[in-house]
């Protein structure tokens, strides 16, 4: 039950059917006055913070899409943007600013160290934030242009107006667990972050991420 | 990272055999730092500063313990950006390291480029010819102007002046389009080679460039106009964060840092590289060591490289861009796509068939935030045995818990804007 | 092993008063002339010490010729070499320019004297040294990890430690 409500959801791009009318149009004014006013918490932690701040300057003006406003504090960001390199020390930090963030709240890997750990392939860097948290876009580039941001922050703004979590407030179960449910996004194919198969897997407060395995054989992935 | 929980403190109490003494002072476990606790826990905050945190210019963590608003200790915290430089230094080699080092002070790159450049040429015992030098000249006067815009704006923003930012940043999208015509990218740049340079500069470019240096000290006087003599501004960086002779000279600062506090050490003039005795420029000396006389010195510092590189595109010699050494130079990127020795010789280099001299150089360059440079200890081979990054923001930052202490909470945000570090060059 | 030959006179650029005082506390000159490389590209004076006069050289540079900027301070891997480390600091005298280099060796577990006395900037410089081949330094206010959180286990710029570390990781 939970599988195919998963992949329905998946499937169905709009579901203006579910909920009745009253509940999608309140859907779409609460998703156009969220995706118009993304509150950002910059996670500048090296050089795509710079680019970050160039995109939030008066050449690319993040502001024309209402997203000057940087909180640093989680309870009031929406978007967690993690710009640059995560080292396992900085990545407890990160995953308590995520959990703290309310609902809803999306996640952006800025630049190559953020997605996958980039260049740098040593010890002390994280191959990638989604090793952490689950993440809703990546954005390539060392750093990438502040106009590949600007592309990134609009396609979020798309994502923001396919929402449908009144709907899945109806019954929480069913939501994906960047939305605040439990169910494993096996269903969803390569997209999916496979190291948060399991809500277990995700980091719970006081208790230190669990940072590798110290056996030879991963475990394996969930497809 | 709150403290858990604060452990009472555990005053003596004379026993029936007389005062016990005191137990070991209580500590207080902040996370991953143990503080020692002086005196009463109860009149005193420990209060957590970053790693995420607007003011902090990066991943800094300060732990500080406050009594009402006065800062009575400060613990700074590094090593959230630490990416291990100097062991992907030791194994992928001079060539190859080049891009990591944009990624260490990611304000100038450029700089960080000739820094490496000028190490491994001394390593290998080649020199870079006129032409490069001067052009290296140019790109690092160019990012110094760069780093302090953005260190200016950043350390207004934070003080409050936000428009400061953004007049700031306007400038650096100027310079971001002169990097990006000469080198590709606009800020992660990796211009330099073991040699020279990468990429020659047309003389459009350095047209435009000396054009926009001619107009840039008027445009530091504009946005001096905006803060120098503001009163708000100087109430908040007079006095602040003052930093005399002595402990500048024991804590290892060196750049801005240094300068301001009145010790004229500048690189450039005490060691001159690639050709830099003979521009002329003047270096600018503070003489209070505190928030605004830093401030000060960076804004003159500006108009200083501004003159610099003008001088240097009148003088820029013709001539080669790359040192005629194929052993250790990698060769022009046209010329390997179609010359067989070329070819040879630039596999050879990338996958490490190059063997330098053995011994140790030291080898600094004036970075924007100080003394910046390597200790290479090199054994042969393409890798060097050792690379130390000399990281003038890691030792910069060590004063803080010198002056943060006895002043004010809002105060800490100016001392750091003034000290202007970058983490990246920090945690290498 | 290297091919850097030892002396006891100190090399032409080095200040006469500072040849004296450092040769008289045991200093090796550092001879570049069989490794190759042209004299103007081997131009930092080094000189190796022994790990018990090292703090008194520094205080005697410090105190009577003006060395007042301690530049660099690391340590140097040599894992088929007994001893196994070589501590390596940068001093300058920031009014005469002169840079000197000054290194000793260290056994593995064996400790260093610590140079926190005379600069302050030694601290972090040592604890950074510390974090990353684990050579403890005595007399050290605080050693403790800078760069690595404070239990990570292993010392990571050693020759043994694996660039990418020590810890499997998921993929």
């Amino acid at each position: 039950m939970a599988d195919t409500a998963a992949t329905a959801d998946v499937v169905s791009a709009t579901g203006s059917a579910e909920g009745g009318f009253l509940l999608a149009t309140l859907q779409s004014m609460a998703n156009w006055c969220r995706k118009n006013s993304v509150w950002p918490l910059p996670l500048g932690l090296s050089c795509c913070g710079i680019e970050f701040m160039a995109t939030a300057c008066s050449r690319y003006d993040m502001s024309r899409f209402g997203m000057e406003v940087a909180r640093f504090s989680p309870r009031q960001a929406d978007l967690l943007l993690v710009a640059g390199t995560l080292t396992y020390k900085m990545a407890q930090v990160m995953t308590r600013l995520y959990d703290q963030m309310a609902e809803p709240r999306w996640v952006i890997a800025m630049g190559a160290c953020a997605s996958s750990g980039g260049m740098f392939r040593s010890y002390p860097v994280v191959q990638g934030i989604d090793e952490f948290i689950p993440v809703d876009f990546y954005i390539p580039g060392c750093p990438p242009r502040p106009d590949a941001v600007l592309n990134c922050l609009l396609q979020l703004q798309k994502k923001i107006e396919r929402d449908r979590s009144y709907r899945l407030a109806l019954d929480a179960g069913d939501a994906p667990i960047a939305q605040g449910g439990l169910v494993s996004v096996e269903g969803r194919g390569e997209m999916a972050p496979p190291a948060l198969a399991q809500a277990a897997d995700r980091f719970i407060e006081g208790v230190r991420p669990k940072a590798g395995v110290e056996t030879g054989t991963p475990p394996v992935r969930q497809r | 990272m709150a403290p858990d929980a604060a452990t009472k403190n555990a005053q003596a109490v004379p026993g029936p055999a007389g005062p016990v003494p005191p137990a070991a002072p209580p500590t207080v476990d902040a996370g991953e730092i143990r503080l020692e606790v002086e005196g009463e826990v109860g009149e005193r905050m420990v209060l957590n500063m970053g790693p995420s945190h607007p003011s902090t210019h990066g991943v800094l963590r300060i732990v500080l313990e406050v009594d009402g608003e006065r800062i009575c200790k400060a613990t700074p915290d590094v090593g959230y950006l630490h990416r291990g430089m100097e062991k992907i230094g030791e194994t992928l080699g001079y060539h190859r390291f080049i891009p990591y080092t944009d990624r260490l002070d990611y304000l100038a790159p450029l700089s960080n480029n000739c820094a490496i450049a000028l190490a491994a040429e001394k390593v290998c015992g080649i020199e870079a010819p006129p032409r490069a030098n001067a052009l290296r000249v140019v790109v690092c006067e160019l990012a110094r102007i760069s780093s302090h815009l953005l260190g200016l704006g950043a350390y207004s923003m934070d003080v409050g002046a936000m428009t400061v930012f953004l007049y700031t940043f306007t400038e650096r999208e100027t310079l971001y389009n002169f990097f990006e015509f000469l080198t590709g990218a606009r800020f992660t740049t990796s211009y330099t080679r073991v040699g020279g340079v990468a990429r020659d500069a047309d003389a459009g470019w350095l047209a435009e460039v000396r054009a926009f240096c001619e107009g840039l000290p008027k445009k530091v006087d504009e946005w001096e106009k905006l803060l120098t003599r503001n009163r708000i501004w100087m109430l908040r960086n007079e006095g602040v964060g003052i930093i005399d002779r002595a402990t500048a000279l024991s804590y290892g600062l060196t750049g801005p840092c240094l300068r301001g506090s009145g010790v004229g050490y500048d690189v450039r003039k005490d060691h001159p590289y690639f050709g830099y005795e003979q521009y002329d420029f003047d270096v600018p000396v503070g003489t209070r060591g505190d928030a605004y006389d830093r401030y000060l010195v960076r804004l003159e510092e500006i108009r200083q490289s501004a003159r610099i590189v003008i001088q240097a595109v009148d003088r820029m010699p013709k001539g080669p861009i790359l040192a005629n050494a194929p052993k250790f130079v990698l060769p022009e990127k046209t010329r390997v796509l179609t010359g067989m020795e070329e070819l040879i010789h630039q596999f050879m280099l990338i996958t490490g068939e190059m063997n330098p001299p053995t011994g140790e150089v030291v080898s600094y360059i004036e970075n924007p935030k100080g003394s910046h440079g390597y200790y290479i200890r090199s054994e042969g081979g393409a890798a060097p045995w050792r690379l130390k990054m000399r990281a003038p923001s890691f030792v910069n930052l060590q004063v803080l818990k010198e002056i943060l202490p006895g002043r004010m909470l809002s105060d800490s945000v100016a001392v750091m804007g003034s000290l202007d570090f970058v983490m990246g060059e920090c945690d290498k | 092993m290297s091919s850097i030959g030892y002396r006891t006179d100190a090399p032409p650029t080095v200040r006469t008063a500072v040849a004296y005082a450092l040769s008289a506390l045991g200093a090796q000159w550092c001879d570049y002339s069989a490794t190759g490389a042209a004299p103007r590209f081997r131009d930092t004076p080094a000189a190796l010490l022994d790990a018990a006069r090292w703090v008194e050289a520094f205080a005697v540079l410090q105190r009577e010729h003006g060395f007042d900027l301690l530049l660099d301070h690391s340590a140097v891997d040599y894992p088929d070499r007994v001893p196994r480390f070589t501590v390596v600091a940068v001093v300058e005298d920031t009014t005469t320019h002169e840079v000197l280099l000054l290194k000793a060796r260290v056994a593995e577990g064996e400790a260093f004297p610590s140079l926190t006395p005379l600069f302050r900037s030694a601290d972090w410089a040592e604890r950074e040294t510390y974090d990353m081949f684990g050579i403890p330094f005595a007399g050290h206010p605080d050693l403790t990890r800078i760069y690595m959180p404070q239990d990570y286990d292993g010392w990571p710029l050693r020759k043994d430690f694996p660039m990418e570390g020590h810890l499997k990781f998921r993929d």
